[in-house]
């Protein structure tokens, strides 16, 4: 358009039209903001052949006013305008010039904010929590330092049994009838005792055991649930650990109930996962099974509600308790349980 | 136990693989824990290739003193001609031409994996090899080749007669199925999982002749509730011996050493029927007679492993009129032991009370396979059982006659008690419904006996267990069978109803996950460390004589020193941590634990005034209330402890890593009470006070008791470096903190209320003051917030000076004031006002000036 402008206007007025050129010329030649000022101030200044021009419009003839007149307005409009888009382009320039100057090496890291870990078995924890708590189910807790009457007797353990020995388990110095808990399951006597059905808990919690070996630690942990309400069947266990295995383990994992014995429930069951290795097909980790038992399980035996005062042809119920550890070292792979204790911190912070 | 499948199948047709087997046991309830392989690789093609052999001809090796020249006929088509017969090398003695052996051919696979070839033994050529029970599997030392029976047909597969390849399951019977401790009651379960046809038990009565048992040998009971049942028969003029090859293989593929005929039936009998045996040496039993008696206290017998051993009166011994001769279920003595001059036996088969011998075995340290059945308590019908299939055996493998009858001393039968079933309780509790009539079908598969009650219709049954089913007493008793054998697999999933059940933390719960994810979040490390520690570590502390954590619940039966008494304080068990990680290069070692404590209640009366203040008790049962001395159960029962909930922190070099940006602060008293700071505002507690720490273990000039709401929640301080020495850390600061969780839960009062800060504008004043340096910074906010009114928000210490622009004895601290009230725009000369009042009270109160 300013071409098609400049050649009319070299037919009408060959001195404006050349000026313009020239202008336009400078203008974009500047190759930084003071040359701009520079070709601003000769071109566009008081001083310039363009105001001079504009300046002396009054003392042309009449006829030749208007035309002159526009035509210096268009130019001036014109370079102004050039000025103008000539200073954005020099600015942009020097923006990326000084921005790539300041490249820096993107591969080396970061500032080391400390982020502390938490132990495993303390995250294996609050997991089951939380899927239990998805449940409906409330966290209970109890006594370590433990009544044999709610760690054996209210759970039907027969006098003779041998977990109740000197040899298996621990027991307080002047008082052989308090012991440190061998399970989480005195919690369900304790929760029974205290409230009437419906009950939904769970107990996590530290137990301990007269045992230390690569797969057993004297001091470990369990999480426990109950749910006794009016109608729960063993489905609804089985429903239940398939939910909490799925969360636990993933959504593509599969479980069996084998038939076993306890004698806090009838019937009795053990609950296999099947293997992640092998997906079933048995390798060394499943002994060859294709599957891995986790727990231990069962309908709660009439007899515990016997102790509890609850009235076993009202309501029924589950209970299964579950060595923390164990799950937490096929979740994580971890092949010695003493690992969990010895705090190392090269095993606490891979997690 | 071990189980040989090929003994399985003399008593359920079992038609499938050992793995399938192992399935079906493993989910109707008899966990297999292990398949075995035992002798050579199975597979058709190699069992052809053992095969029953007769020597032909024996001479001397022509080239070796040691070595015989041997043809073997292993065709048996009569043929005597030399050319069928094989070649065979051999180096044992113990046998004669005439003789039938086991062969095992050119290209066998034995036991040890290696593959038989033909062999050229000092230039004859070999074809084959006569076997050895070891070389068979039996796993038996053996000093020669096995001779087997004359009758057994040459040329037979060998496997048809002896287990050549056999497959062993290894169970695991529950304490409630003592039933099932024997392969016939394996096989029990197996038809009775399978639905298949059971053989009737291997113990029909021997043929006998001669005078009564009874005439040789009487027996008295005078200890019935101890032995309700005492059997005995008698065998007269048995061969001690060895017992034949397929004897020994059973028994050994079962677990059990062969010894001699008469022992290795009896050992066979129990683990064919599940009834334990002891056989008396009848010439050994002075007047005939054995009494099933007591023990008197002090009572010594020497057992067959040739240990004294001191009886009380609660063991029960089998004696004769003069002395004991056995404990009874337990361990026989030599007194009456059999020995190769045995002619006549005694055998006895009893039942003993089950708790009584497990308190006598567990008491004599002294466990056998007689008495782990025993003490789960046998069936009184097992009495007369065994006892006939034994006789039977000595009649057959050791050429004994077997006197008629049986010497029974009974105090009465055990008959098990008829229970009703209700079919649509089974179906309520399972949570799947199976019809009636399967249900009864599964009851009488297990043996029990069904009939319709209540007029029939299939609403309940009258169902009466076999009497070796002792652990089926109740109604849920059977619904389990019902439930095991009908397949938990065919039980659907479902969740309870739940109604009006919510899931949810109480605030305690949900405050400790908060206080961990503050401290993770910090960079600290989350340690889970034992809670019984070395009573000694607590020694290290220093700790006065009437501080609480000095009143310790110790361990009855410790499984070490260091894991003797429950720990008072978390801390030890920290520093204890930081050696360890110390010692394998892990630094820096900055770590909390979340855990309990454990004060005996005789600790908590005496806690009253001392500095960690009173003992709160954790939070149990599901909803509330206390665990520990602090609540009895509604039984009344009182616990001798209290357990409180405590976090614990300890920093052992700076928190966080280097890195190329810079190093991290190397940590002090203040990234300690940086990190509290943090916990609290995190737990969203404002109302804290340090206060100066007199905890033995601290640092007296770098340590703090934390006050929340001016009651006590803990110190925090540097650790003294005798006491952290004293753990085994050297050359190493090390800070600490332990905070009562209960203290924490009490201050943090909730959600805070919303304050509008927005609406009219906060000023600021710094003023830098100089005062006297022994004045703490408390002292000087104390007096700024009491000066400012409420018009001053908060003030806060932001830098302290000392040095030479100070006097000596003094230090500057410059305090910013938040200065803004909560309806107006605040002027000049208001906010001068605050400045003046604060300004004036300082230097009236504190003698501080401006600097």
């Amino acid at each position: 358009m300013d071409d098609e402008r400049l050649r009319e206007l070299r037919d009408v007025h060959p001195e404006l039209a050349a000026l313009w050129g020239e202008a336009a010329a400078a203008i974009a030649a500047a190759a930084g903001a003071e040359e701009l000022e520079d070709a601003r101030v000769r071109f566009l200044g008081r001083k310039s052949r363009l105001t001079e021009t504009l300046r002396s419009i009054p003392t042309l003839p009449a006829e030749q006013r208007p035309l002159v007149g526009r035509w210096a307005n268009q130019v001036r409009q014109a370079l102004e305008q050039a000025v103008e888009a000539r200073e954005a382009e020099l600015a942009a320039a020097a923006i990326s010039r000084s921005l790539a100057e300041e490249r820096i090496d993107v591969t080396l890291p970061g500032v080391p904010f400390p982020l502390g870990h938490e132990h495993l078995v303390r995250r294996a924890i609050a997991e089951l929590e939380d899927i239990f708590l998805g449940l409906g189910f409330v966290v209970a807790e109890g006594p370590e330092i433990e009544h044999e009457y709610y760690n054996f007797t209210a759970l039907n353990t027969p006098a003779d049994h041998p977990a109740r020995s000197l040899h298996d388990t621990f027991f307080i110095d002047g008082a052989l009838d308090i012991l440190l808990r061998t399970h989480t399951s005195p919690v369900q006597i304790r929760t029974m005792e205290a409230q009437a059905p419906p009950v939904y808990i769970i107990c996590p919690g530290r137990c301990y055991r007269r045992d230390s070996d690569a797969t057993h630690t004297p001091m470990f942990h369990q999480i426990e649930g109950l749910a006794v309400d009016e109608g729960i069947t063993m489905a609804d266990l089985k429903g239940t650990l398939h939910q909490m295995v799925r969360e636990f383990f993933g959504p593509e994992r599969a479980i069996r109930l084998r038939p076993h014995y306890f004698p806090f429930t009838e019937p009795s069951v053990e609950l296999d996962v099947s293997c992640e290795l092998c997906r079933g097909a048995g390798c060394r980790s499943c002994k060859y099974s294709g599957w891995l038992e986790i727990l231990g399980a069962g309908m709660v035996d009439p007899a515990v509600y016997g102790f509890v005062g609850y009235d076993a042809d009202k309501v029924s119920g589950w209970a299964f308790g579950m060595g923390v550890e164990r799950v937490a070292m096929l979740k994580y792979g971890i092949p010695d349980l003493r690992a969990f204790y010895d705090n190392d911190l090269r095993f606490l912070e891979q997690f | 136990m071990r189980v040989p499948i090929s003994w399985l199948k003399d008593y359920v047709q079992w038609e499938g693989s050992a793995e399938e087997l192992a399935d079906l046991l493993s989910m109707s309830g008899t966990e297999v824990e292990n398949i075995l392989s035992v002798g050579a690789p199975a597979g058709p093609e190699n069992l052809d290739l053992f095969r029953v052999g007769r020597v032909v001809t024996k001479v001397r090796h022509p080239n070796a003193d040691k070595l015989w020249l041997c043809t073997v006929d292993v065709r048996g088509d009569g043929d005597a001609d030399q050319s069928a017969l094989q070649q065979i090398v051999c180096g044992a003695d113990n046998f004669a031409a005439g003789d039938t052996v086991a062969v095992a051919l050119p290209g066998s696979v034995l036991e040890n994996g290696l593959k038989l070839r033909k062999a050229n033994l000092r230039g004859v050529e070999s074809c084959g090899m006569m076997l050895s029970e070891q070389e068979l599997g039996f796993e038996v030392e053996s000093p020669g080749i096995v001779v087997l029976p004359a009758e057994w047909p040459v040329g037979d597969r060998l496997a048809e007669h002896l287990p050549v390849a056999e497959q062993v399951l290894e169970v695991e019977i529950t304490p409630n199925r003592p039933d099932c401790l024997s392969v016939y009651g394996v096989a029990r379960e197996v038809a009775a999982a399978a639905g298949l046809p059971l053989a009737p038990p291997p113990v029909e009565e021997p043929p006998a002749g001669g005078d009564p048992a009874s005439a040789d040998i009487a027996a008295e009971v005078p200890a019935p509730d101890l032995c309700p049942r005492y059997g005995l028969r008698v065998i007269r003029d048995v061969t001690i011996a060895e017992s034949p090859a397929w004897l020994k293989a059973r028994l050994t593929h079962a677990g059990q050493r062969p010894i001699s005929n008469v022992v290795d039936v009896t050992n066979y009998v129990m683990l064919a029927v599940g009834q334990p045996l002891h056989a008396f040496d009848l010439e050994k039993v002075p007047g005939r007679r054995l009494i099933v008696r007591r023990a008197t206290a002090g009572e010594r017998i020497t057992t067959l492993d040739d240990v004294e051993r001191t009886l009380d009166e609660n063991m029960l011994v089998i004696a004769d009129p003069e002395s004991p001769s056995a404990i009874a279920g337990v361990m026989g003595s030599a007194k009456s032991e059999i020995d190769a001059s045995t002619r006549h036996l005694a055998l006895e088969a009893a039942t003993f009370n089950g708790p009584n011998i497990l308190r006598t075995s567990s008491q004599l340290g002294l466990r056998s396979e007689a008495s782990t059945r025993f003490e789960k308590g046998l069936d009184q019908e097992y009495v007369p059982q065994g006892l006939a299939m034994a006789s039977r055996l000595f009649h057959g493998l050791c050429g004994g006659t077997v006197a008629p009858g049986m010497v029974d001393v009974r105090a009465g039968a055990a008959r098990p008690e008829p229970l009703r079933y209700r079919p649509a309780r089974s179906d309520a509790l399972l949570g799947v419904a199976v019809p009636p009539a399967e249900q009864a079908a599964i009851l009488e598969r297990i043996g029990c006996a069904v009939e319709a009650a209540d007029g029939g219709g299939g609403q309940a049954f009258t169902v009466t267990p076999p009497t070796f089913r002792a652990d089926l007493e109740r109604e849920v008793d059977l619904i389990e069978e019902v439930g095991r054998l009908h397949g938990l697999d065919k039980v659907p999933e479902t969740l309870p109803l739940r109604r009006d059940a919510v899931g949810m933390l109480t605030p305690q719960q949900r405050l400790r996950r908060r206080a961990r994810a503050a401290l993770t979040g910090a960079g600290l490390d989350e340690v889970v460390t034992y809670a019984f520690i070395d009573a000694a570590w607590l020694e290290l502390l220093g700790l006065p004589a009437d501080d609480p954590r000095r009143c310790l619940v110790r361990l009855a039966n410790p499984m070490s020193g260091e894991q003797a008494v429950m720990r008072t304080s978390v801390l030890p068990s920290l520093l204890a941590t930081v050696r360890d990680n110390l010692a394998h290069q892990n630094y820096p070692v900055t770590v909390f634990e979340q855990a309990r404590v454990y004060l005996s209640d005789s600790g908590t009366a005496a806690a009253g005034g001392a500095t960690s203040g009173d003992s709160g008790a954790v939070a149990g049962g599901a909803t509330s209330g206390d665990s520990g001395a602090a609540a009895a159960g509604s039984r009344g029962i009182n616990l001798p402890a209290v357990e409180s909930e405590m976090l614990t922190l300890v920093l052992c070099g700076p928190l966080g890593r280097e890195g190329w940006t810079g190093r991290p602060r190397s940590s002090d008293f203040y990234t300690l009470k940086g990190l509290v700071e943090r916990l609290l505002t995190a737990l969203r507690i404002e109302d804290a006070d340090y206060r100066r720490s007199n905890e033995p273990f601290l640092h007296p000039g770098k340590a703090a008791d934390l006050l929340l709401g001016g009651r006590p929640a803990g110190f925090l301080g540097q650790l003294r470096p005798d006491v952290v020495a004293g753990f085994g850390i050297e050359g190493e600061e090390v800070y600490a903190a332990e905070l009562r969780i209960d203290a924490l839960l009490e201050a943090a009062a909730g959600e805070r209320v919303y304050e509008d800060l927005i609406a009219f504008p906060t000023s600021t004043q710094d003023l830098a003051v100089v005062l006297d340096a022994g004045l703490a910074a408390d002292d000087l906010l104390a007096v700024v917030t009491k000066a400012g009114g409420k018009l001053l928000r908060r003030a806060a210490v932001f830098d302290v000076y000392e040095g030479d622009q100070v006097p000596p004895g003094k230090r500057s601290l410059a305090v910013r004031l938040v200065i803004r009230s909560a309806d107006r725009t605040l002027t000049e000369k208001d906010i001068g006002g605050v400045r003046q009042k604060v300004v004036a009270a300082l230097e009236r109160e504190l003698g501080a000036t401006l600097r």
